[in-house]
C-alpha cells in the first residue's frame, strides 16, 4: 500500500521532533514530561473545545428547537427523547465508544491494553456527549472529558511510538488533564488519575501527570470563560463536634453511593436483557423517563451547577432536595443505563449536595448549637457520594478542597469521604466503574498485579558477575570471547569500569568466522553506545517496562555518580520473572 | 547495496603526495570536496587521526583502511587515494601502503559500517583488484574496479532497519535507545 502525504507529514514531523530530542539527548523522564507538557495542552484546548459543544446542544435543544414549535410547556418532556435521536446513529456506527461511562473504558485501556486507545474515541465521545448533555440528559461532562484527555494521552503516545509503562502514564496525563480542565481543580485531576485511572501511585508518573494537570488548567482559565467551572463558596467548621454529624454524613453517602451504582447497573441490565427495540434506539426510551422527571423537577436535567449552589446555599426545603435525590438517581440510571453518553462525577456531586442539604437541615434541628447552618453539610456530601462512588477518597478530599479553596473544609471532608468510602465498600465489593468492567467480565484488580513489580528494586535481583571488556580489544579477542562466554552481551568498558556499550553475539555473527576485521576493528567500534540501561534503585516494574521495549534478554544495572555510568551487575529477563513468581505466591498465600 | 555506492566519483585521488601517514591523510581531506558528506571536515580529521593513533589501519599488501566512526559524517563515506610511490603507515608486514580507503559513518549506522569495512578488506584482498586500482588510468578506471564488488552489504537484518526507519527506542538485538 502507498503511504498518503498524511502518513508522510505525521513521519516527517515525528522524525523532526524525535531528532530534536535525541540531539539534546532527553532522559526518559525528560523526555515525558515533555510531552507531558503537550498532552495537557492538547487536553486543555480539547476541554474548551468540549465545553463549547456541550452549549452549542444546549443552545440547540432548549433554544433553537422550542422557537420553532412554539415553546409549548411541555416540550420539555420530548427534549431528551429528541436528543437521543441524533444519538442512535453514533451508537449505530460506534457501539463501544458511543456508549455509557468513558472512565471504565478508559480504565481497561491502561491495564489491560497497554494504554491504547483508538483515536475516533475523542471524536465520538465528544459528539455523543454533547447531544446527550445538550439535550438535557441527566449525567456529567466529566467522565467523557476524562476519557477524551486519555484519548488525547493515548494518541500523542502512538504518534511518539511509546509503549509500556510510559504510554499509561501518558493516558494518566491525558485524564487528569480533563477533569483538572473541566474543574479547574489540577490536583484532584493528579489524584484522580493516579487512584482510579492507572490504580496505583508511583514516583515515575507523579510528575508527568502533574504537569499535564497544571498546563491544562492553566490554558482552560486562560480561555473559559470565568464561571463556567463549579466554584463553590468558602466554608466554616462552627464546632469541632459537627465531626461526629459529619461521620453520619459519611454513612448516608456511602449508602446513596452503593444506591446508585444499584440503580445505575439494575437499569443497565433492565435495558440490555427485556427492551423492546434494539440497542441504539434505547436512549429515547431512557430520554422519555428523563423527560418526565425533568418536567416536575427541571434541575435533574444536563449537568449545570446551579441546583447544586442553591442545595448549597439553602434554596431547596427539606422535601425537595428528598425529591431531586432520588429523581437524580432515577434519571441518571435512565440516561446512562438506556446508553446516553455521560459521566457519573456530576451526578455523585449532585447527590451528595442534595443529601448534605437534607441531613443538614435535620443536623440542624436537632442541635442548633451545633450545627447553625445546612450549606456545609451539601458541600461535605457532594465529596463523599463521590469519593465512596468512585472508591477514590483521596481525590474526593482534594476536590472538595480545591473547589472551596477553604483548608477549613478538610477535616470533615476527610472523615464523611473516608467512611462512605469504606460504608460503600462494605456494601459492594466494586466502584461504580469497576462495576461496569465486572459486568463485562473483567477484573481490573488483577490487571494491576503488576504492582507487586513495583515494590521490589533491582537492587534486590541483579546479578554481580557482568562479562565485561576493555573497549580497545581487538576484534578477534572478542570474537573469541563471544564464542566461548555464556551469555549473548558483552559490555565495554573505560579505564575506570564506566559503562561504554554493549556488544550482542547477534550483531556480529555474520563475520564470525572470518578474520578479516582483525587489526582493524576493536570492541569500541562494535558496541551500541546507546545502551538502555537500569540503575539500582529502579523497581522492577519499570525494568519490566524497559525489557518490554526493546528486544534484550538482559540489561545492565549502572550506578550513577556525578554523570559516570558505573557498571555494576546485569538483571535478567528470566530471572524477574521468577521473583515475580515468587511474590505473587508469597501475597497469595499471606491473603488466603 | 554495494561497495561502489559510497565511493562518490568526486572522493578518488590518483596521486597522494605526502610519503608519512598522518600528513597523508591530512592532505587526502583537503583534497576533496565533503559537502553533503561531512558536517565539519576539520573535526572528522582529527577524530580519524585520534583513531589511527591507537593502532594503524595498514592491513598489509600495501593497504589500508584509515576508518572512524565519527557524528560529523552525515552518512557513511569512503575516499579513495594511490600513491604511486608508497606511504609509510607502519603496517603489520613493514611495507610502504599504496592503497588508501579512507571510511567515515555516523555511530547509527554502525552495523552497516562494519558490513562496509569488512566487504573493503575482502574486496582489496583479492589481488586482481589491488592491481588493477593501482593500474587505472583515471577516476571511471577506479570507480569500475570498485563497482566489480558486487556482494550485497545488507545483511537481512540490516535490510529491514534501512527499511522501516529506525524506531528510536526500539533496534532490534542491541538495545539501543534514542
Amino acid at each position: 500500500m502507498k503511504p498518503s502525504t498524511k502518513d508522510g507529514i505525521v513521519r516527517s514531523l515525528r522524525n523532526q521532533l524525535l531528532g530534536f530530542f535525541r540531539r539534546y539527548k532527553l532522559s526518559d523522564q525528560t523526555f515525558l514530561i515533555v510531552v507531558a507538557v503537550i498532552v495537557g495542552f492538547l487536553g486543555g484546548l480539547g476541554s474548551i473545545f468540549f465545553e463549547k459543544l456541550i452549549e452549542l446542544g444546549q443552545h440547540f435543544f432548549f433554544e433553537i428547537v422550542p422557537h420553532i414549535v412554539g415553546n409549548p410547556k411541555w416540550l420539555i418532556i420530548l427534549i431528551p427523547a429528541f436528543g437521543a435521536v441524533f444519538l442512535a446513529p453514533l451508537i449505530y456506527f460506534f457501539p463501544v465508544e458511543a456508549k455509557s461511562d468513558g472512565v471504565p473504558a478508559t480504565m481497561e485501556a491502561v491495564a489491560l491494553k497497554g494504554g491504547i486507545i483508538k483515536v475516533r474515541t475523542f471524536s465520538t465521545r465528544m459528539l455523543a456527549s454533547a447531544i446527550t448533555l445538550g439535550s438535557g440528559g441527566s449525567a456529567g461532562k466529566e467522565g467523557p472529558i476524562i476519557q477524551i484527555g486519555a484519548s488525547i494521552g493515548s494518541a500523542v503516545g502512538q504518534f511518539f511510538k511509546v509503549s509500556g509503562e510510559r504510554m499509561r502514564v501518558l493516558v494518566g496525563c491525558g485524564a487528569a488533564a480533563g477533569l483538572a480542565a473541566i474543574f479547574n481543580a489540577p490536583i484532584a485531576g493528579v489524584l484522580f488519575a493516579l487512584e482510579v485511572v492507572l490504580g496505583e501511585f508511583s514516583v515515575h508518573s507523579f510528575s508527568p501527570i502533574v504537569i499535564s494537570s497544571v498546563v491544562a488548567t492553566a490554558v482552560s482559565r486562560a480561555w473559559l470563560v470565568e464561571g463556567a467551572a463549579l466554584k463553590l463558596p468558602p466554608y466554616t467548621l462552627f464546632s469541632y463536634w459537627e465531626i461526629g454529624f459529619y461521620a453520619l454524613l459519611g454513612i448516608a453517602a456511602g449508602v446513596v453511593s452503593v444506591s446508585f451504582t444499584k440503580a445505575l447497573h439494575g437499569v443497565e441490565k433492565l435495558f440490555h436483557r427485556h427492551a423492546p427495540i434494539k440497542t441504539h434506539w434505547q436512549p429515547i426510551l431512557g430520554g422519555l423517563v428523563v423527560g418526565m422527571i425533568g418536567f416536575f423537577f427541571p434541575q435533574i436535567l444536563g449537568c449545570a451547577y446551579t441546583p447544586i449552589l442553591e442545595a448549597i446555599q439553602g434554596n431547596f426545603l427539606w422535601n425537595t432536595l428528598l425529591a431531586l435525590l432520588i429523581l437524580k438517581i432515577i434519571a441518571t440510571a435512565f440516561t446512562l443505563g438506556s446508553g446516553g453518553s455521560g459521566g457519573i462525577l456530576y451526578p455523585c456531586l449532585f447527590m451528595g449536595a442534595t443529601l448534605g442539604g437534607i441531613l443538614g437541615f435535620a443536623f440542624n434541628l436537632l442541635a442548633p448549637g451545633i450545627a447553625p447552618a445546612a450549606g456545609g453539610y451539601a458541600l461535605v456530601g457532594m465529596g463523599a457520594v463521590l469519593g465512596a462512588a468512585v472508591q477514590a477518597p483521596m481525590a474526593a478530599i482534594m476536590m472538595g478542597f480545591e473547589l472551596t479553596g477553604s483548608y477549613a473544609v478538610i477535616l470533615p471532608l476527610m472523615t464523611s469521604c473516608v467512611l462512605a468510602t469504606v460504608v460503600h465498600r462494605r456494601l459492594m465489593r466494586h466502584s461504580i466503574y469497576t462495576q461496569a468492567l465486572v459486568d463485562r467480565g473483567i477484573d481490573i484488580s488483577a490487571a494491576r498485579e503488576m504492582g507487586v513489580l513495583t515494590t521490589l528494586t533491582v537492587a534486590d535481583v541483579m546479578s554481580r558477575e557482568v562479562p565485561k571488556i576493555p573497549s580497545n580489544m581487538p576484534y578477534n579477542e572478542v570474537v573469541q570471547l563471544c564464542l566461548k562466554g555464556q551469555g549473548n552481551y558483552l559490555y565495554t568498558t573505560d579505564e575506570e569500569d564506566n559503562l561504554e556499550g554493549v556488544i550482542s553475539f547477534q550483531d556480529i555473527k555474520e563475520f564470525i568466522y572470518d578474520d578479516q576485521l582483525n587489526g582493524l576493528v576493536f570492541a569500541r567500534d562494535m558496541a551500541n553506545r546507546d545502551v538502555v540501561y537500569v540503575t539500582p534503585d529502579e523497581t522492577l516494574a519499570s525494568s519490566l517496562n524497559k525489557f518490554s521495549y526493546i528486544d534484550m534478554e538482559e540489561l545492565p544495572v549502572v550506578g550513577s555518580v556525578d554523570g559516570f555510568r558505573r557498571l555494576l551487575g546485569i538483571i535478567t529477563r528470566s530471572e524477574l520473572m521468577k521473583i515475580y513468581r515468587k511474590e505473587m505466591l508469597r501475597r497469595v498465600m499471606i491473603e488466603s | 547495496m554495494q561497495l561502489g555506492q559510497f565511493l562518490d566519483k568526486k572522493h578518488v585521488i590518483l596521486d597522494i603526495q605526502k610519503l608519512e601517514r598522518f600528513d597523508c591523510l591530512e592532505e587526502i581531506l583537503e583534497r576533496v570536496a565533503t559537502d553533503g558528506y561531512l558536517r565539519n571536515k576539520m573535526k572528522a580529521l582529527d577524530e580519524l587521526l585520534e583513531r589511527e593513533q591507537l593502532a594503524s589501519t595498514a592491513i598489509g599488501g600495501g593497504m589500508a583502511i584509515p576508518h572512524v566512526f565519527t557524528d560529523e559524517a552525515r552518512r557513511p563515506l569512503m575516499i579513495m587515494a594511490r600513491s604511486k610511490e608508497g606511504v609509510a603507515f607502519e603496517s603489520l608486514d613493514g611495507k610502504p601502503v599504496h592503497v588508501i580507503f579512507v571510511a567515515m559513518a555516523p555511530r547509527k549506522d554502525k552495523d552497516l559500517f562494519i558490513n562496509i569495512l569488512y566487504h573493503l578488506v575482502r574486496f582489496l584482498k583479492v589481488k586482481e583488484n589491488f592491481q588493477d586500482i593501482m593500474e587505472a588510468k583515471d577516476v571511471d578506471g577506479v570507480l569500475k574496479v570498485v563497482a566489480r564488488a558486487k556482494d550485497n552489504l545488507l545483511s537481512e537484518k540490516l535490510k529491514r532497519l534501512v527499511k522501516d526507519e529506525v524506531h528510536p527506542y526500539r533496534v532490534p538485538g542491541t538495545g539501543v535507545s534514542g
